[in-house]
């Protein structure tokens, strides 16, 4: 008859039972930088202390001086924090446009300056919807000629070739002299062209658009071609120009293409857009890696030239994500480079308003499950103070998106990507709403404080 | 003395934390986020106690299968709360089925009473799976609006169904007798090595061993820990890095990925549902072996297969043979001509699909395979190929085995994607903005996962005499070893398992 080793059975099953118990009383080895991690059996199963997590102050009270809204903060609303002082830079010159929407006789223009968490329209593809829903308008806005991901971006049909691209993350080719807000320019080879086309699928107004403009510098003369829903062509001479300029068809747009017959190198183009002549447009500018340093390379000139061709009436800085890093607690250096850009834009475009838009949720996977990176905070607050001390607004996304633990939340709702870090495109339209909340309710404070006659 | 055993207590209170009653009673109980699985802690601890008991009943059977059913009642009960109720249904309408269809001599009787079971199995399976998919598809043929009906789906609810019905099935084709005993039949049927994801057991294969005195030999024993050992490194080490780190985000998004890219992200979902599938199989194996019950192989090395009806034969065995038997046949299988030869195939493939998910990515993803599997088949017949013989010449083995490794990894773009949308976009990038260039950057960016990814594939590729001399040389060694080779693999989980998520790296295309 055969031995029975059942009982080996249980003897195995007890010795790595134990042997596994032991493990939590053995110091995890270090080997270079690389800390192993605890193996700890019963940590599932054991009463935790109090929570005594010492996170960064980010309660909405500051010692400061803040433009309050009348109203307090509704539930379920994450306010915009206005530091704004005389210079009126921070939300109003946006609440201001927005309550003479009809009357402004120009679309009430936003940009979002941001990095891969906004890339793909993400965030603002819900803003925007909701926003034009609210106070009118239609069209996906400005797009950079190229892109890396035409089909990542789901709001307009975008198709483009023969272009020579430049972007502000190029360690060199990246010309100052050309350096503007979409953080992009790109030089034509023969018959560059760019082709928009509306989106149904995706959310609403956006299949057409009314006006369609060309965003370019020249520095000779040349000829520019542009066709509206597959018309005949239309063709623009255009003569040199100082600083940027802008070619524009109109009508009831549901595909245009824009074109450069002969390869050029003295013009330098920068984005076409899919606009409406009425209502609210917003632009969304998503460079991929960027922390906003690239925006210390725009001239003075070329941020004027561009408030003339294209006004916004706020711009909102979307950065951060990529400067952050896990315990890094002083974020002064990185404020410090900031700083002057934002005052830069301030001077050069004094009717525009700014806002801040903290990073988000940003979580590390540790022994003891997820957590917010601890730097994070530190980072949320330094972009709190950079605001207060530009004057400008502020707006708490990690706030607003449930702080602590919200990202892996989202995550396991498929509304953000399994770094826990990037929202997805289901993601950016809860994000999207909750700036819009955040925008709304500030607007009415403005209204009920600044009465129509 | 007193000193001393204050010294002690002392030491013991700051050694030793406090459990928290709380959290222990959380642990037992039922938590949607985290059924049950072989990998987590708290089955180990739950394992450690069922096998001293069951250790300890070994020469009561009847006492030892009570405790086994209810252990593995307890099981689902931890993976799909109250809805073990399932379980019983399925046993006790089914033993009673299969005890009516022998006493009953009339075939018509018989095939009603066959019938009954696949009704009440494959009605339980049609409810709590499909019901919303098909309520999809009668809003667009009539145009009523249906709303999801928020039905949960029971864990395992596939697999048990087809292990069930593989008995009732078996008894009404005289192939086996039924049990006299609901104890006996709760047991197979619930058996918690297999319970939840497979593999699915027939009861042809189990029922025999259910009553035969508990041996466990020094083969099993050793058999068992390298089964356990093996699956868990494939699924909690490769698999999961793989996944987190790298292919479900290409798969979130493949138009944000260079062709390049995507192309290994569809690499990498092949090696992770192969050892998340298998690797879980592998762990089931292995826990019945170590309670003296031996399993049929789920997979096989299926991406050695140099065709389609290769593959099919070394993947998801279990699977493939029941649809064979049970479907296929029942279809009229080749006994009808070739026309019908040829859409039973792809009948049992489209169901097969079907049976992975109620969604047409996997409707399409089991259709694909059918007419892969009918062509194939046309292709044998032309050539006079015989599946599983290898080709003469090696070249076209390989040529072979690269067709039908691509032609999965082709049918898994559709198998993974949700959105038909989704996997075009996957098959453009690849087919038109291929970006080669980006490659060393993307394996340089992702060298962990990259490295692992090649492990996967070559541990996959080892021939299997020398997987089977790894396996004898492992069974041999003292239990001592086993232990060591547990606890180190599971160290390797838990870094794994806790290792910071590889952020994102764009490369420039």
């Amino acid at each position: 008859m055969k031995r029975n080793y059942l009982h080996t059975v249980v003897w195995v099953t007890i010795g790595l039972l134990l042997s596994l118990l032991l493990m939590r009383w053995i110091p995890s080895p270090v080997i270079g930088d690389w800390q192993a991690r605890p193996l700890d059996i019963i940590a599932d199963v054991i009463a935790q202390p109090a929570d005594s997590t010492n996170d960064v102050s980010l309660d909405s009270s500051s010692p400061h001086q803040i433009k309050q809204s009348q109203d307090s903060c509704p539930p379920g609303v994450t306010c915009i924090m206005d530091f704004a002082n005389d210079s009126a830079q921070g939300m109003e010159p946006l609440y201001r446009a927005l309550s003479q929407v009809n009357s402004l006789g120009r679309p009430v223009r936003i940009a979002v300056l941001g990095d891969s968490y906004i890339e793909g329209d993400i965030v603002t593809a819900k803003l925007r919807e909701l926003l034009q829903k609210r106070f009118g308008g239609h069209g996906a806005g400005l797009v950079p000629i190229t892109s890396d991901s035409p089909g990542f971006r789901h709001t307009i049909g975008h198709t483009f070739g023969n272009w020579e691209s430049h972007h502000g993350n190029d360690h060199s080719g990246y010309s100052a002299t050309w350096a503007n807000i979409t953080g992009h320019y790109f030089t034509p080879k023969q018959k560059a062209w760019v082709e928009l086309r509306g989106e149904k699928k995706f959310l609403t107004l956006l299949d057409t658009c009314r006006n369609s403009s060309l965003y370019f510098s020249a520095t000779a003369s040349t000829t520019v071609v542009a066709s509206v829903n597959g018309d005949d062509p239309q063709y623009f001479s255009v003569q040199p120009t100082t600083g940027v300029s802008a070619l524009s068809v109109t009508g009831r747009i549901g595909r245009v293409r824009w074109e450069i017959p002969a390869g050029d190198s003295h013009i330098t183009c920068y984005a076409a857009s899919f606009d409406c002549d009425r209502g609210v447009l917003v632009d969304n500018y998503g460079l991929r890696s960027a922390s906003g340093y690239h925006l210390a390379l725009i001239s003075d000139d070329m941020m004027r030239s561009f408030d003339a061709v294209r006004h916004y009436d706020l711009i909102v800085f979307a950065y951060g994500m990529n400067v952050a890093s896990r315990n890094r607690k002083d974020y002064s250096a990185y404020i410090a480079k900031i700083r002057p850009t934002i005052e830069r834009f301030k001077q050069n475009m004094p009717q525009t308003g700014f806002l801040i838009m903290s990073v988000a949720d940003h979580e590390e996977r540790t022994s003891d499950g997820f957590r917010t990176l601890p730097g994070i905070l530190n980072l949320i607050a330094a972009q709190r103070q950079l605001a207060q001390d530009c004057n400008i607004a502020f707006w708490n996304l990690y706030e607003a998106m449930g702080g602590q633990g919200s990202v892996v939340e989202m995550a396991k709702n498929h509304e953000a990507n399994l770094d826990y870090t990037h929202v997805n495109h289901k993601g950016g339209m809860r994000l999207g709403k909750l700036l819009f909340d955040a925008i709304e309710w500030g607007e009415r404070q403005y209204e009920k404080s600044h009465p129509k006659q | 003395m007193d000193e001393f055993l204050s010294n002690i207590s002392l030491w013991f209170a700051n050694h030793f934390p406090d459990i928290s009653r709380d959290a222990v009673l959380h642990q037992l109980s039922y938590d949607a986020a985290a059924p049950m699985i072989f990998s987590s802690g708290v089955f180990l601890w739950l394992f450690a106690a069922f096998i001293m008991v069951y250790a300890a009943l070994h020469r009561h059977t009847s006492a030892r299968l009570m405790f086994v059913a209810l252990f593995s009642y307890y099981f689902y009960y931890k993976s799909s709360g109250f809805y073990f109720f399932l379980l019983a249904v399925v046993t006790c309408s089914d033993f009673i089925i299969a005890r009516a269809i022998s006493r009953t001599a009339s075939n018509a009787g018989r095939k009603w009473l066959v019938t009954l079971s696949l009704l009440i199995d494959l009605g339980l399976l049609a409810y709590f799976k499909y019901t919303n998919f098909f309520g999809h598809i009668l809003e667009n043929f009539t145009g009523n609006p249906f709303h999801d009906l928020d039905i949960f789906l029971p864990v395992g609810i596939s697999f048990f169904t087809f292990q069930s019905l593989s008995y009732t099935i078996d008894v009404y084709r005289g192939k086996i007798t039924p049990l006299s005993s609901l104890l006996d039949y709760a047991f197979y049927v619930s058996f918690f090595p297999q319970l939840v994801a497979g593999p699915i057991v027939r009861a042809a294969d189990f029922i025999p061993q259910i009553r035969q005195p508990l041996v466990v030999t020094r083969e099993m024993l050793g058999s068992g820990i390298w089964f356990i050992a093996v699956g868990l490194f494939k699924k909690a080490v490769i698999s999961d890095y793989i996944s987190i780190n790298f292919v479900e985000r290409v798969f979130a998004d493949p138009s944000l990925y260079s062709g390049v890219e995507n192309l290994f992200g569809v690499y990498g979902y092949a090696l992770q549902i192969y050892c998340d599938f298998s690797g879980y199989s592998d762990m089931a194996i292995g826990i019945a072996l170590l309670l003296g019950f031996r399993f049929n192989i789920n997979f096989n090395s299926p991406y050695k297969s140099a065709s389609i009806t290769e593959f099919w034969r070394r993947w998801h065995i279990s699977l493939s043979s029941w649809l064979r038997d049970y479907l296929y046949i029942s279809l009229g299988g080749n006994r009808k001509g070739k026309v019908r030869q040829h859409l039973n195939l792809f009948i049992t493939m489209f169901l097969g699909g079907l049976w992975h998910g109620a969604s047409w990515n996997f409707v399409i993803w089991g259709s694909m395979h059918g007419i892969a599997l009918s062509l194939h088949k046309i292709w044998m017949r032309l050539t006079g190929q015989k599946v599983g013989t290898p080709h003469k010449s090696r070249l076209t083995q390989l040529l072979s085995i690269l067709l039908t490794f691509h032609f999965a990894c082709f049918c898994w773009i559709f198998f993974r994607n949700r959105e038909l949308d989704s996997s075009l976009q996957m098959i453009s990038q690849i087919a038109t903005n291929f970006q080669p260039q980006v490659a060393l950057q993307l394996f340089a960016g992702y060298w962990k996962v990259f490295a692992l990814m090649a492990l996967g594939y070559l541990l996959h590729f080892v021939p299997d005499r020398i997987e089977s001399s790894c396996r004898n040389a492992f069974v041999k060694l003292p239990a001592a070893c086993y232990v060591l080779a547990l606890v180190m693999l599971v160290w390797i989980v838990v870094q794994v398992k806790s290792s910071e998520i590889q952020p994102f790296i764009y490369f420039q295309f």
